[in-house]
C-alpha cells in the first residue's frame, strides 16, 4: 500500500492468524496429555496436531514475510481460509474421539 | 455481478479477523470439552464430564462451520455494498458456554 496505515491492519491480520496457530498447538498438546498411558492413538493424534499446527504458523509467517508491503491481501485467499477451517474441522473431530473415548 | 466490486482491503482484512476470531473460540471449546473430561471428576461413571465435553467440542465444530459461511456471506455484502447478514451464531454460542458454565457450577456445588 502507498497510503499509510494508522490501523496496521495487515499486522494485526497477521497477529490473529498467530493466536489461532497458538490455539491449535494448545489442541494438540492437550491430545497428546490425554493420551500418555493410556491410549497411542490419542498420543498419535496429538503429534499429528501438533505438527499441523507448527506448520500452519510458518506458513502464516512465511506467507506475511513475502507479501510485506505488497499485496495485502495474501492471507485472505478464499483457499486459504477454506484450508484453515478444515484443519480446524479436523482438530475438532479428533477432540470429538478423544473425548468420547476418554 | 457488475454491482459487485472489490471493497476497500481493510474491511476484507476486518472480516478475516472476526473469522480467526470464532475460529479460535471453537478451539477453545475443544480446549474447555477435552480438559472437562481430563480433569473433571463428577459423578458415578464421570458421565457429566463426558457429556460436557461431547457439548463442548459439537459446539467448536458447529461454530467452525458456521464462521466459514458467516465471512462468506459478510465478504458477499461487503462487496454489494449491502448490509451485513444477521446471525445466530453468537446466540447459540452464548447460550451453550453459559449453560455449560451453569451446569458445571451446580455439579462443582452438590458434589
Amino acid at each position: 500500500m502507498s497510503t499509510p496505515d494508522p490501523g496496521r491492519q495487515p499486522e494485526r491480520t497477521l497477529l490473529a492468524w498467530r493466536r489461532t496457530a497458538l490455539g491449535l498447538i494448545a489442541n494438540g498438546a492437550l491430545l497428546l496429555a490425554s493420551g500418555h498411558g493410556s491410549s497411542q492413538v490419542r498420543t498419535g493424534l496429538g503429534i499429528v496436531v501438533l505438527v499441523l499446527s507448527l506448520g500452519c504458523w510458518t506458513a502464516v509467517s512465511a506467507v506475511y514475510r513475502r507479501t510485506k508491503g505488497g499485496a495485502v491481501h495474501a492471507l485472505g485467499h478464499q483457499h486459504v481460509l477454506r484450508v484453515a477451517a478444515g484443519l480446524v474441522l479436523v482438530v475438532g473431530l479428533f477432540d470429538l474421539y478423544a473425548v468420547i473415548t476418554r | 455481478m457488475s454491482e459487485e466490486e472489490e471493497p476497500d482491503y481493510r474491511f476484507t482484512l476486518a472480516n478475516e479477523r472476526t473469522y480467526l476470531a470464532y475460529l479460535r473460540t471453537s478451539l477453545a471449546c475443544y480446549a474447555g470439552g477435552l480438559s472437562a473430561v481430563q480433569f473433571l471428576d463428577l459423578g458415578p461413571d464421570r458421565w457429566p464430564a463426558r457429556i460436557i465435553g461431547i457439548v463442548l467440542v459439537l459446539t467448536g465444530i458447529i461454530t467452525t462451520a458456521g464462521a466459514f459461511r458467516r465471512w462468506q456471506l459478510n465478504l458477499s455484502a461487503i462487496r454489494r455494498g449491502g448490509a451485513l447478514p444477521a446471525s445466530r451464531l453468537p446466540l447459540m454460542l452464548g447460550a451453550t458456554i453459559a449453560t455449560v458454565g451453569l451446569i458445571g457450577l451446580l455439579f462443582s456445588l452438590w458434589r
